[in-house]
């Protein structure tokens, strides 16, 4: 310990009002009195025997003096010896010797003189008799004056006056007081430094133990107290160490339990807060704090609606609500946080119960809603963005689809325009082939039919003929096929016959792609008023169709028959062929225009959609057979329709 | 003019050939016509007869020849069979169907033209 601190300590210890100073002044003061009594009595008894001594010396004195005459001669003799008794007795101040004449011999010390003076000068040692006193003859000096008779003579005779300066009769025993002041030191001292000792050992456990409890109060929980002696105040001790590891097991148990209740309460996610009743935060925890970016102090006694923002103040009428419902579920509340931002929060109290049931307070656990509405938001953004690509894509699949059409109708119509094109060409060019045809025929005929059998050239001219009628058949089909069908009019129909035409026109065909025909017609069919070059064209688009599936060969079946459809007489025509069929996803469409399955260029896409207009126009039906597994099977049926004959038919 | 004649109306010189060959043997007098205008013309000069008419022509086409002659009342005193290359029908046309006698598609089987003829002669109205 620094002498700083003993120094402190020791004022501390003077200053205050504690035992170890009461106990310090009284030792204090119990050996200070017992010194004083002591110094008294020595000083007495030093004053005595000093005094005895100065009597001694004045009785030895006055013996001597009582020897001498008190004449002229004496005077000197007197003088004399008083110079001994100066010499040997310094605190002799003077000797007067006073006559009963009333003159005085008066020899000082100060400068060991004699001088005869009136006895007036000592007019009240005159009246003295033997006695001590203490007066002060001279001005200034103390003095003390014994005064004896000068024996053996009367009283006239005369008095011995002796004085001694009190303050060298002091000195007369000087080593005496110096020892004795020294003793007397040493002693105070002795008695302080016991005293002292005996307070501080006396008061020392007790302030140890004053400080060991502080310590203790001031949660210093490890600090014990030392304990030494085996006294009451060890055991004190003892027992007061015993209280404290007690209370320190006590205190390590409620501060971990503390430090655990805190650590779950700062380890919980969600902000939670803690209101009394007064509508004060008592407690929150980390993530409170965190979210509020303040201090525990900052947020600890302040008024809950200053943080939390909600239609009504949670603390008061809040907390009676909560009491009324006991709970608050989702409540909608904004935090407000360091600078003053609202963080929108979802809020569900309940409320906080002492062991009574007395209502302590609320405790809140609010969630920030901002990652929830920001996922939110960001699914909706996702959504809608993915809506929008959605969109995007659909409209780029429609324009991508629409432009694709309009690049497949452009081909389409290029290719229908140059299929309008070459059918134009084609009949202007059969047109214009019959004439010729027609000299050949009319030449070629008479002869072929006047030639006779083994007539060299009779093969020539009959193949000539032949020829011809084959080429005059197709030029005449070609201008039946090419004929415009913009002309709606109407004649008897025989539909066997049209089939066996339409049969010659694709009999090349089927011929080159190897597929067997197969007719099955029903004699006797009613003619059907009908406009023939479509009904051929109805033949020979199915035919041809069946023909384009059938590459590889195949059969291809054709049958007539009469069939009543509501009531309405009319034909079934079937074209049946044994190709790979229609696939189910494209049945719907291959009445529409411009569909077609076949390679650019091989087919216009409008062979079955005149069909279908064609036999929409004579108010039939024509209609895919439902797949039988291989093969398609086109039915037509055809209403008989108004007969009414014409010149045609004549012709 | 007295006798009637088979007046032959095509623009096509090897038909007219082909024709008059085939009914030759028949004996009756032969008139051809080049177009419409020639076979007007030929009828204005008084002939009448069996009138073979081509349908496509060029100047004036079978029909309207036709019914230039039904305007021109050369109808009269003569029968008239449209040779035509297919049945041809056109709404057009429809009206002057009653003035045609007969009709023969081209390229035409001789047998069935001399029957035309043959048939037609002797409906000719005598003069």
């Amino acid at each position: 310990m620094a002498p700083h601190d003993w120094i402190l300590r020791f004022r501390n210890a003077l200053t205050r009002r504690s035992l170890f100073r009461r106990v310090l002044v009284y030792s204090l003061t119990l050996s200070l009195s017992l010194l004083v009594l002591m110094g008294g009595l020595t000083l007495h008894r030093l004053r005595h025997r000093t005094l005895q001594e100065a009597k001694t010396f004045t009785a030895s004195m006055h013996r001597a003096v009582s020897l001498l005459s008190l004449d002229s001669g004496a005077e000197e003799s007197l003088w004399e010896q008083a110079k001994v008794c100066f010499h040997f007795c310094p605190p002799l101040h003077y000797i007067v010797v006073t006559s009963p004449d009333g003159t005085s011999l008066v020899m000082t010390r100060e400068e060991v003189r004699r001088q005869i003076i009136p006895s007036l000068w000592f007019p009240q040692l005159h009246k003295q008799q033997a006695q001590w006193m203490t007066s002060e003859i001279l001005p200034g000096k103390r003095v003390y004056n014994i005064t004896l008779p000068i024996p053996d003579a009367s009283a006239d005779r005369g008095w011995f006056h002796a004085g001694f300066s009190t303050h060298t009769l002091a000195l007369f025993s000087r080593g005496d007081l110096t020892l004795w002041g020294v003793f007397g030191l040493l002693t105070l001292a002795l008695t302080g430094g016991v005293s002292w000792l005996f307070s501080r050992r006396l008061t020392r456990p007790l302030s140890d133990m004053e400080e060991f409890i502080r310590r203790v109060g001031n949660r210093e929980m490890s600090a014990r107290l030392n304990v030494k002696s085996g006294d009451e105040m060890g055991s004190l001790g003892e027992a007061l160490n015993r209280m404290a590891a007690d209370l320190e097991n006590a205190c390590e148990m409620m501060t971990a339990e503390q430090e655990r209740a805190q650590g779950i309460f700062d380890a919980i996610i969600d902000s939670v807060i803690v209101i009394n009743p007064r509508g004060r935060i008592e407690a929150v925890n980390r993530a409170t704090r965190d979210l509020l970016g303040l201090a525990e102090n900052e947020l600890v006694g302040r008024d809950s609606s200053d943080l939390l923002q909600i239609n009504e103040s949670i603390g008061q009428t809040g907390g009676e609500s909560v009491a009324f419902k006991s709970e608050i579920r989702n409540m909608d509340v904004n935090y407000i946080n360091r600078d003053g931002e609202r963080i929108p929060m979802s809020f569900n109290a309940s409320l906080l119960r002492n062991h009574r049931g007395g209502v302590m307070g609320i405790v809140g656990v609010a969630r920030d809603t901002r990652p929830t509405r920001r996922l939110l938001e960001q699914v909706a953004r996702a959504l809608a963005e993915r809506e929008r690509r959605e969109e995007l894509q659909r409209a780029h699949d429609a324009l991508e689809a629409a432009h694709l059409e309009l690049k497949d109708t452009q081909q389409r119509m290029i290719q229908s325009e140059k299929m309008a094109a070459i059918g134009a060409l084609a009949g202007g060019v059969a047109h214009e082939i019959n004439n010729p045809l027609a000299i050949i025929k009319a030449f070629i005929q008479p002869l072929a039919r006047r030639i006779k059998e083994g007539d060299p050239l009779a093969l020539t001219v009959r193949s000539i003929e032949r020829e011809t009628n084959r080429c005059i058949d197709l030029v005449k089909n070609l201008l039946l096929f090419s004929r415009s069908y913009k002309v709606d009019h109407r004649e008897p129909v025989n539909l066997n016959e049209s089939l066996e035409e339409t049969l010659s026109l694709v009999l090349t065909k089927t011929k080159i792609n190897g597929v067997n025909v197969e007719l099955n017609l029903t004699p006797q069919l009613p003619p059907l008023m009908a406009n023939r070059n479509q009904i051929q064209q109805i033949l020979v688009n199915l035919c041809n169709n069946a023909l384009d599936v059938m590459p590889n060969g195949g059969d291809l079946s054709l049958s007539t028959s009469a069939k009543e459809v509501d009531g309405q007489p009319g034909v079934l025509i079937q074209v049946r062929d044994t190709g790979p069929g229609v696939p189910e996803e494209i049945r719907g469409r291959i009445f529409e225009p411009f569909f077609t399955t076949k390679e650019v260029g091989k087919g216009t896409g409008l062979g079955l959609t005149l069909v279908y207009e064609i036999v929409r126009k004579h108010g039939g039906t024509v209609e895919l057979e439902p797949s039988t597994g291989t093969g398609a099977c086109f039915t037509v049926w055809l209403p008989q329709g108004d007969h009414t004959p014409t010149l045609q038919e004549a012709a | 003019m007295s006798e009637h004649a088979l007046i032959l109306v095509d623009d096509e010189p090897g038909i007219l050939d082909a024709v008059e060959a085939q009914l030759a043997p028949l004996g009756h007098p032969i008139l051809r016509c080049r177009d419409g205008v020639e076979c007007l013309e030929t009828l204005k000069q008084g002939h009448r007869g069996l009138i073979l008419m081509d349908v496509k022509m060029p100047r004036l086409d079978g029909w309207q020849t036709l019914q230039a002659m039904v305007a021109a009342d050369l109808l009269e005193g003569n029968l008239v069979c449209m040779v035509t290359a297919i049945a041809d029908p056109s709404p057009a046309v429809e009206p002057l169907k009653e003035y045609v006698a007969d009709y023969v598609t081209k390229p035409f089987d001789d047998l069935r033209l001399l029957e035309v003829v043959t048939s037609l002669w002797p409906l000719l109205p005598q003069p």
